[in-house]
């Protein structure tokens, strides 16, 4: 599941074709028509009952009318789809597949969030009491990707994770610029548990950072409610 | 002329509302069929890797190959491919590091990541050109490198693009004056066959709240930028540095300054005659303020040693670009923000001159008239719909582009038609997922197009071009072929 993006079941269809024009010297192509799409992102929801092309990684384990359930990750979007196979099981798995998948992919979810943890300095819950523009942020460089940097000020009312007391100022990029439009956006008011990093170095490009505690990733502002799971996630645990 | 409009996105992505904005464009030209394009439009399966649009028909359809390393998607993007090697390079900002790399793909429909041939950090808005010359891919990026502050402005230059990194490029520093801190995010090579390399900038000289005091500026090499002064033959009479001044001073609203939902404030093109190394157009937009934003395009006869008045002025307009095709044809792209009464409309332009009208006269060729509409969509960027560039390129007699705008079905928006290939109804005016059942919001969307000769206008211009060779002395013998193209190089020029 971890490499793979698209989980299917149906049946291989055909061998040596394709459904969409493809560089000639890709092997090990075949059709594969699909009966449901067991994981995937909704644009493809209508793919469900239609033939895509398939890469598979031999054609040893493939044969034409062979049932099974796909694990694929992408290649192209064309009229119609390539996908490159990263493994393939029987069919007779599929209704225990249909529930290992749900499964597999709330532990994904938790791998990220643990992911996201381990990396955190500090890890709160708390209210956002006031935002303003970082003061003498004394910007290095002008450009269309400037993050605008602003502060919030937030309450906090649990630590998780790390030392702090009272009130912690998180950093944020205002920006809507595709460099940071992802990334969490604060409002007075708004209460949840931040996931932050001390003076970090992910994100943007060096001098466009800032010293401070941020939460840059969308995985680092989590609702309140999610603070029990966010404990259980911790490395400690 | 015969004019094509596409919308790029493809049919098994019918039911995507993303903001596909800022799209460049790529014509192989030793095989003009093969295009790539590029937009800020995700992998829907977040496989980790970024998608590039690519079509091998000339145009007519288009797939997305995830081969971009780096993220889901890219930031910034260009593309270009080497004149005879079909090899596809890319200047990309990395998502999430705002990493600056070269990438190269020999084929660029296979599967696989691109190849890295350059990594830089603290860099910008990387701005591709390349070439073959010598058997060896050359290759110019303009960019805006901040580890030069505050002399930023870039063109790093690989005679030799080939792997491991750093594939042969060193960085040539085009600024020699003083900057409020840094240049303006675009700088933009331009390649003559010759080995004649000119780029341009806006060089920020001071910052002034809401508008910024620029020089617009244009250097160049006359070796392939291959020896130790690049890009330093062209001297300004006023203060004997390199780089011409072609306009000094002139107010350009801050970045962030939004005409309509776009940002403004640093537009910037190119583009040398093929035919005449020393024939070289030339296209900026400055103002104080949005509404008075205007694109001036200029041309210089001598190798940019003096530049004409305004040839042709556009306001309020973005995204300039210019190209030149074998003819000595020049092409104008611009987006026109206007208001018919029934709010802001964004109207997507090419103008085409002859060469020696030099804009006289022109077609002026109205490609799309949309609303200016973000659309209900997610919106990774919602202030900068139709993207920092639009693309714009020549090949041979033909010119092909790129541009963002609402993707509402109505033929109406398209004066010269269109086609789309992801579900829709013109009758209607609605956009459908790939059931054909599911209504989809509009969002915005890269549009492709092509400018390209009627028959008899190619016939009468192969004539043209016939009596050229004959005049100069130069002898030729009629081919009883269909269709001719020629790509002539007089070594003469």
């Amino acid at each position: 599941m971890r490499d793979s993006h698209f989980v299917v079941a149906g049946s291989v269809e055909r061998l040596g074709t394709t459904t969409i024009p493809i560089d000639p010297a890709v092997q090990n192509v075949g059709v594969f028509r699909i009966d449901e799409i067991l994981s995937g992102p909704p644009v493809l929801n209508g793919f469900a009952g239609r033939d895509i092309t398939v890469v598979f990684r031999d054609l040893d384990h493939v044969h034409q009318g062979d049932r099974a359930v796909l694990f694929a990750t992408s290649w192209l979007y064309g009229q119609s789809l390539a996908v490159v196979e990263v493994g393939m099981m029987d069919e007779g798995e599929q209704a225990r597949m249909r529930d290992e998948i749900g499964q597999a992919e709330q532990r994904l979810s938790d791998e990220r969030l643990r992911e996201r943890l381990a990396r955190a300095d500090l890890v709160i819950a708390g209210r956002v009491t006031e935002i303003a523009p970082l003061e003498g942020e004394g910007r290095v460089v002008f450009t269309e990707h400037d993050p605008e940097w602003w502060k919030a000020e937030v309450d906090v009312e649990t630590v998780a994770k790390g030392h702090a007391e009272g009130r912690v100022t998180v950093l944020f990029p205002r920006s809507v610029d595709i460099a940071w439009s992802q990334s969490p956006k604060f409002e007075p008011g708004q209460a949840g548990v931040w996931i932050l990093q001390r003076d970090q170095t992910e994100r943007g490009a060096p001098r466009l950072r800032r010293p401070g505690v941020t939460a840059l990733d969308p995985l680092d502002f989590r609702p309140l409610e999610e603070l029990p799971r966010l404990r259980e996630l911790m490395p400690e645990n | 002329m015969h004019v094509k409009v596409v919308n790029m996105i493809p049919f098994s992505l019918s039911g995507e509302d993303n903001m596909d904005s800022e799209p460049s464009i790529a014509v192989d030209p030793s095989d003009p069929l093969h295009i790539a394009a590029s937009a800020f439009t995700p992998d829907p399966m977040l496989s980790g890797s970024g998608p590039l649009y690519v079509s091998t028909d000339g145009g007519s359809t288009w797939t997305l190959n995830v081969v971009l390393p780096g993220g889901n998607l890219t930031n910034d993007i260009t593309l270009r491919f080497a004149s005879h090697s079909n090899t596809l390079y890319a200047g990309i900002l990395r998502a999430f590091t705002l990493e600056l790399n070269i990438l190269s793909k020999i084929n660029f429909t296979s599967p696989g990541l691109m190849t890295l041939l350059l990594n830089k950090t603290d860099d910008d808005q990387p701005y591709i050109e390349a070439t073959t010359a010598a058997g060896t891919d050359r290759v110019y990026m303009g960019d805006n490198d901040w580890t030069a502050a505050p002399q930023t402005s870039t063109v790093d230059v690989s005679l030799l693009a080939a792997p491991p990194p750093p594939s042969n490029f060193v960085s040539a520093r085009i600024e020699h004056r003083p900057t409020a801190s840094v240049d303006a995010p675009s700088i933009r090579p331009a390649i003559h066959r010759s080995g004649t390399i000119y780029a341009a900038y806006l060089a920020w000289r001071s910052f002034g709240g809401a508008t910024n005091a620029t020089d617009v500026v244009v250097v160049r090499d006359d070796n392939w930028a291959a020896g130790p002064s690049r890009f330093d033959a062209l001297i300004d009479p006023g203060d004997l540095l390199p780089g011409l001044r072609v306009a000094q001073g002139v107010p350009i609203p801050a970045l962030g300054t939004l005409l309509g939902h776009q940002r403004i404030g640093s537009s910037l093109t190119v583009a040398v005659d093929p035919r005449e190394k020393r024939t070289v157009y030339l296209a900026w937009a400055d103002g104080t303020s949005a509404a008075g934003y205007t694109i001036h395009v200029r041309r210089s006869t001598d190798a940019g040693a003096t530049w004409s008045p305004d040839l042709r002025s556009v306001v309020p307009a973005t995204n300039p670009q210019l190209a030149i095709n074998d003819r000595g044809d020049i092409a104008f792209l611009y987006q026109k923000l206007h208001n018919p009464g029934s709010g802001n409309r964004w109207q997507t332009h090419v103008e085409v001159s002859k060469g020696h009208h030099a804009f006289s006269t022109f077609d002026d060729i109205v490609l799309a008239d949309i609303p200016d509409d973000n659309g209900t969509g997610p919106t990774l960027n919602p202030t900068n719909p139709l993207g920092d560039y639009a693309g714009l390129m020549a090949v041979s007699d033909d010119f092909y582009g790129v541009f963002c705008g609402n993707n509402t079905p109505d033929l109406a928006n398209f004066p010269h038609g269109v086609n789309y290939q992801r579900n829709h109804n013109f009758g209607t005016k609605q956009l459908f997922d790939v059931s054909g059942i599911t209504p989809v919001t509009p969002s915005y969307d890269p549009f492709f197009f092509s400018l390209k000769p009627d028959h008899e206008e190619r016939e009468e211009l192969h004539g043209v071009e016939y009596a050229r060779i004959e005049a100069e002395g130069l002898k030729y013998e009629k081919l009883e072929i269909k269709e001719l193209r020629l790509n002539l190089v007089d070594p003469r020029r």
